[in-house]
């Protein structure tokens, strides 16, 4: 096995490529019709034109079958529309120093490539792009589920460092950001950018969601007593006595911090899903499919 | 001044530097990678060390370290000069305790001349006390070793050998009255008391002497003299009989009042059959002619006499330990050197399975009594007296002191001594009671005159470096568990 080989499966562990291959069915089993319905009382019609068939996978709604075409030919496919195909998703990922720190950075790729997932999952297209030195540049453009290994091989290739200047990045990414598309965050916020930067996303008609990595270490250093912390994207480093009660404060900010970036994402429609790099890829995708689909 | 015996030892001293180095080690800030300092409230880091709390697990581990160390290199202190050996003996007499016009006791003004005895000397020289019964003072400054002896009681010593110094510390204006002599004797129709007093004063004085409530008699006594006076209780009088003389302005108040029990001494003798026939006979006549006059022979009595064969004589042990019960008791007089001397070393403890606690040896020839004191049924005390019939000439019971100690013997294994520990019976010792008057300051030109008699002294170090190390240990052991505990 080649080292990056190994440094894939380091991120991509067989399980969560299982996991992966499965997220088709997991979204089209929880949509159950919901979303095409949905769609078709906001639609006005325009977007639910028929656009075809294509071969019946396990977890299509049995409603969508075209049971003309089985009777007639033999042949088992359902119907699609053109509001699935039209509906985009663009998925940016936080390429900050600090989101590869220790187990970080795995979490965060499995949480892109999850995402990635669910908006080719049915149809739809999706967009990868990075979030790094006050730009948003774009990785890939995807618009099936067989370009998923492309994505894999490009969040494997990401190499998380300097800062990302959320301050800036964000309003360039959200100029960009299309009308009625689904937008995916995935970012730890250790930013001093104003949540209100959000507020512009309102009233585009965007979902999606705000995936926020949480990892301990920031609140709670690996270490008691007196420690040298040093910010792995600054640089800068400060010594602290690291005592129960400045734990205690450390969480209370961090704490305070998560609150205002989830209250500026619900504003801009978006749902603010908070994860741990211990939380199991299983549990991400199912708050994914529930949430921010 | 100290000194090493293994110096070399000292280098492991050089293991203080290591240890506290590991210890900053441990103790530096640990860096760590953090993805942001967001949330890491801000602190000075400088202050954050500087106000690390001090560690005393480091204190007592250094401590502990530096301590075996120097165990190890065998440290001796070692006195810089030669000292020398101060005796001070004071004299224990009843009439110490006469309290001056100051208020003081004569024993209180002793004890504050050993004191500025002691503040006058050297570092190096010693401090040796030998107290003792007036009349024996001065043989006791004598004793044992010293470069300046001093005899310190309440009246000049003129028996005081040239190497004495003898400090007077009496009180020349002190009066006092009291009782010398106390007995009850059975007579006819009851119980006879006789009581004599002694005026111990420089004038001439009447005193009041009565028992109990009853009628006193007046006594005028010449300066020094002694009177007596004799009351007849009847049988069914007052038991027990409290004598009394009226000297509320005496200095000594302990001679003002002694109580008698009628029938002082209950005393069982015990069949003949367990003493030595012929030594029985004689040894129970003659202590109890002196010991218990009116004694009553009876089964519950509170003392029994037995008399029996001394253990095997070739048990033997030194009895120094055994005979000072008898000394610091006051009821035996055992002066230094004789009339009795210890019994010969082979008779021991151990050789006595019933455990002796009072033994008494002859002046000459081979020992010939041994007195054990042990608790008999009830309340009652068994004195037993042990002597070999072979040991020589004179037979215990004829020896002239034989009374005296087979009365102090039995009355200290009764409990019958008096207050300030008088013999109720006969004349006490007259320097017992009789105050002193006489002031002779101690002399400080004495001591600078005295020349050492002691090398420098050395005093091993290393068992009380060992002891502190052990201890620290400890500390830094508990302090640790109950780290780990909490």
């Amino acid at each position: 096995m080649s080292d990056a080989a190994r440094r894939a499966e380091a991120l991509f562990p067989p399980a969560f490529l299982r996991l992966l291959a499965a997220v088709p069915t997991v979204v089209r089993r929880a949509r159950a019709g919901a979303a095409a319905g949905a769609r078709a009382a906001r639609g006005a019609g325009g977007a639910f034109l028929f656009r075809g068939h294509r071969p019946y996978r396990p977890g299509d709604d049995l409603r969508r079958l075209d049971w003309t075409v089985l009777a007639r030919h033999d042949r088992v496919v359902v119907r699609e529309f053109e509001a699935e195909r039209d509906l985009r998703t663009e998925v940016w990922v936080d390429a900050s120093a600090s989101m590869g720190v220790a187990e970080a950075r795995g979490a965060v790729a499995r949480a892109a490539a999850l995402a990635v997932a669910t908006g080719l999952a049915d149809g739809g297209r999706a967009r990868l792009g990075v979030l790094a030195a006050g730009d948003a540049t774009v990785r890939l453009d995807a618009d099936d589920p067989a370009a998923l290994p492309e994505v894999l091989r490009a969040l494997e290739a990401e190499r998380p460092a300097g800062r990302a200047h959320l301050a800036e990045a964000l309003p360039r990414l959200l100029a960009r950001v299309p009308a009625r598309a689904r937008l995916v965050l995935v970012t730890d916020l250790l930013t001093d950018a104003d949540p209100a930067v959000l507020a512009r996303l309102a009233g585009r008609g965007l979902s999606g969601a705000l995936l926020h990595l949480r990892v301990p270490a920031v609140w709670a250093p690996p270490a008691e007593g007196l420690v040298e912390a040093r910010d792995v994207e600054t640089g800068a480093v400060r010594t602290v006595r690291w005592t129960p009660a400045l734990a205690a404060e450390a969480t209370a900010r961090a704490g305070a911090h998560a609150e205002r970036w989830a209250r500026a994402a619900a504003a801009a429609g978006l749902a603010c899903l908070p994860f741990a790099p211990s939380t199991p890829p299983e549990t991400l995708l199912e708050r994914l499919v529930r949430e921010a689909t | 001044m100290i000194a090493f015996s293994a110096p070399l030892a000292l280098a492991a001293l050089a293991a203080l530097p290591v240890l506290w180095w590991l210890d900053r080690r441990r103790r530096r800030a640990v860096p760590v990678d953090l993805p942001s300092l967001l949330f890491v409230p801000p602190t000075d880091g400088a202050d954050a060390v500087r106000r690390s709390p001090p560690d005393l697990d480091l204190a007592l581990a250094l401590a502990a370290a530096a301590l075996l160390a120097l165990a190890g290199a065998a440290p001796v202190w070692r006195s810089t000069a030669p000292g020398r050996t101060v005796r001070v003996a004071v004299a224990t007499s009843p009439s110490m305790g006469a309290r001056g016009a100051d208020g003081r006791t004569a024993a209180d003004r002793a004890e504050a001349v050993v004191d500025a005895i002691a503040r006058a000397l050297g570092p190096d020289d010693v401090l040796e006390r030998a107290d003792a019964a007036g009349r024996d003072v001065v043989a006791a400054a004598r004793g044992g070793s010293g470069a300046l002896r001093v005899a310190v009681s309440d009246r000049a010593r003129p028996d005081a050998a040239p190497d004495v110094v003898a400090v007077a510390v009496g009180d020349p204006a002190a009066e006092n009255l009291g009782l010398v002599a106390v007995d009850v004797s059975p007579v006819a129709d009851g119980r006879r008391v006789f009581a004599a007093v002694r005026n111990d004063a420089g004038r001439a004085r009447r005193a009041t002497v009565r028992v109990d409530a009853g009628p006193g008699a007046t006594l005028e006594l010449a300066p020094g003299a002694t009177g007596s006076a004799t009351f007849d209780v009847g049988p069914a009088g007052p038991d027990p009989i409290t004598v009394r003389v009226d000297d509320p302005d005496g200095a000594l108040s302990a001679d003002d009042v002694v109580t008698l029990q009628a029938a002082p001494l209950v005393v069982r003798v015990a069949p003949e059959a367990e003493g030595l026939p012929r030594a029985h006979a004689d040894l129970v006549r003659a202590t109890l002619a002196v010991v218990a006059p009116g004694f009553l022979e009876r089964d519950d009595g509170t003392a029994a006499l037995r008399v029996g064969a001394r253990p095997d004589p070739a048990a033997r042990a030194g009895v120094d330990w055994v005979l000072s019960p008898l000394r610091d008791g006051g009821g035996v007089a055992v002066p230094p050197g004789g009339p009795f001397e210890p019994w010969p070393a082979g008779l021991g403890r151990d050789a006595d399975p019933t455990g002796c606690d009072l033994r008494v040896a002859a002046a000459s020839g081979p020992p010939w009594a041994l007195a054990r004191r042990a608790a008999g049924a009830g309340s009652a005390t068994v004195v037993t007296f042990l002597f070999d019939p072979l040991a020589g000439a004179p037979a215990p019971a004829d020896h002239p002191l034989w009374p005296v100690l087979a009365d102090d013997v039995v009355a200290l294994a009764a409990g019958r001594l008096g207050p300030a520990g008088h013999r109720l019976r006969g004349l006490v010792d007259p320097d017992g009671t009789r105050l002193g008057r006489d002031v002779a300051p101690f002399d400080a030109g004495a001591l600078a005159r005295t020349a050492p008699d002691r090398a420098p002294r050395e005093r091993p170090l290393r068992a009380p470096l060992v002891a502190l190390a052990v201890g620290t240990l400890a500390l830094l052991w508990s302090r640790s568990a109950r780290r780990a505990v909490g």
